[in-house]
């Protein structure tokens, strides 16, 4: 491919003026760029947050006033090392060995 | 106090090299090239600490390697060994084979045969286990594939083992380790080594005339899990571990789960 056909290839998706005319094609891949190297680092805190968020729907159904944070605590007190990633992998296909973890260690 | 600084940064890094306890070389080397270069002063005021290193020094031409020496032999002793092998690493000199098995272990993996006619594929089971690699961790099963960082000391068609078991699930039991599970571990076989994607790395700062673009693409290799020890499959069956902290759920509950 030429660099001129390279570029508009990139922006081939792009709407409107923003795929046709070239030196918006220019400034639309600049930017697309930018953005992609940005959330790049976003998507890991994006995840992060929604692993808290889910970890933290499940656990409030456990007991009364039970809750992440507590339960964050407690992990790091009986010396857990499962990340949040994995949490909440376990929530939504094994719940109820999420169960047994929590109760373990509220003891 | 330049002199004292570096030391001062260097300790940082260091420390954050020990605790970190991974093996790949290539964030120890970039942790090394981030460093700022000190002064070779340092090296002619402690003689005595770089006889053990001096080979080190020869092949990397890295002035930062002299103070993050010191810092290392300052910071423990315990970190040494450990250290020895992750300068070795970075020299590329893996003769002695026990310095690969130690680097391996670094990563939780422990390289087993090639694999001839074994038949080690078996069909699906529900058992998961969670496995640490690195510092990423995965919930595997039997058949999964994964894609890790690239590991080092195996080619492909390797068997693996992979002894960082943070927790052993099946529908009737769990094995919560703490933090890991000893006895318990994951086979996997190595399936390729692969580059990622390409990623463009592109900054810029408006209004300022810089613009900088770079290619990426990480190393990676994809391991085929075969088989998960260290807990029982679903047949019903009841052993006790009360000393290891394995939690059990009675049958009881389990026929209601």
């Amino acid at each position: 491919l030429v660099d001129v056909e390279k570029n508009s290839l990139f922006a081939s998706s792009f709407r409107g003026a923003h795929s046709r005319l070239t030196r918006t094609i220019t400034q639309q891949r600049i930017r697309a760029l930018v953005s992609a190297h940005q959330d790049r680092d976003m998507k890991k805190r994006d995840f992060c947050h929604l692993w808290i968020t889910r970890i933290n729907a499940i656990i409030r159904g456990v007991g009364v006033s039970y809750s992440y944070s507590r339960l964050i605590r407690n992990l790091y007190n009986k010396q857990l090392l499962l990340n949040h990633k994995i949490l909440a992998q376990i929530i939504i296909s094994n719940r109820n060995c999420l169960y047994m973890i929590s109760n373990e260690i509220r003891k | 106090m330049a002199h004292r600084r570096c030391l001062h940064s260097a300790l940082l890094h260091a420390t954050a090299l020990i605790s970190l306890k991974k093996s790949p070389s290539l964030s120890i080397v970039k942790a090394l090239t981030s460093k700022p270069n000190p002064g070779i002063t340092t090296s002619n005021l402690e003689p005595s600490w770089f006889i053990p290193w001096s080979y080190i020094r020869h092949f990397s031409s890295r002035k930062s390697d002299d103070s993050e020496n010191e810092a290392e032999m300052e910071e423990s002793s315990d970190g040494e060994g450990e250290s020895d092998e992750m300068a070795s690493d970075m020299v590329r000199d893996y003769s002695p084979e026990e310095k690969e098995a130690e680097a391996a272990a670094i990563g939780y993996k422990v390289v087993g045969p090639l694999q001839r006619s074994d038949r080690v594929f078996k069909d699906y089971e529900p058992v998961f286990a969670v496995v640490q690699i690195g510092s990423h961790q995965f919930k595997v099963s039997n058949g999964d594939s994964i894609f890790t960082e690239r590991l080092k000391f195996c080619e492909v068609n390797d068997k693996l083992i992979l002894n960082k078991v943070l927790l052993l699930g099946s529908p009737t039991q769990t094995i919560i380790g703490r933090p890991i599970l000893p006895d318990a571990a994951v086979h996997a076989v190595v399936e390729e080594h692969a580059l990622d994607a390409k990623v463009i790395i592109f900054k810029k700062k408006r209004r300022k005339n810089y613009r900088r673009t770079k290619g990426h693409r990480q190393e990676l290799t994809k391991l085929r899990i075969t088989a998960i020890q260290g807990i029982e499959k679903p047949e019903i069956k009841t052993d006790g571990k009360p000393l290891k902290a394995a939690v059990k759920k009675p049958e009881k509950i389990a026929a209601t789960a």
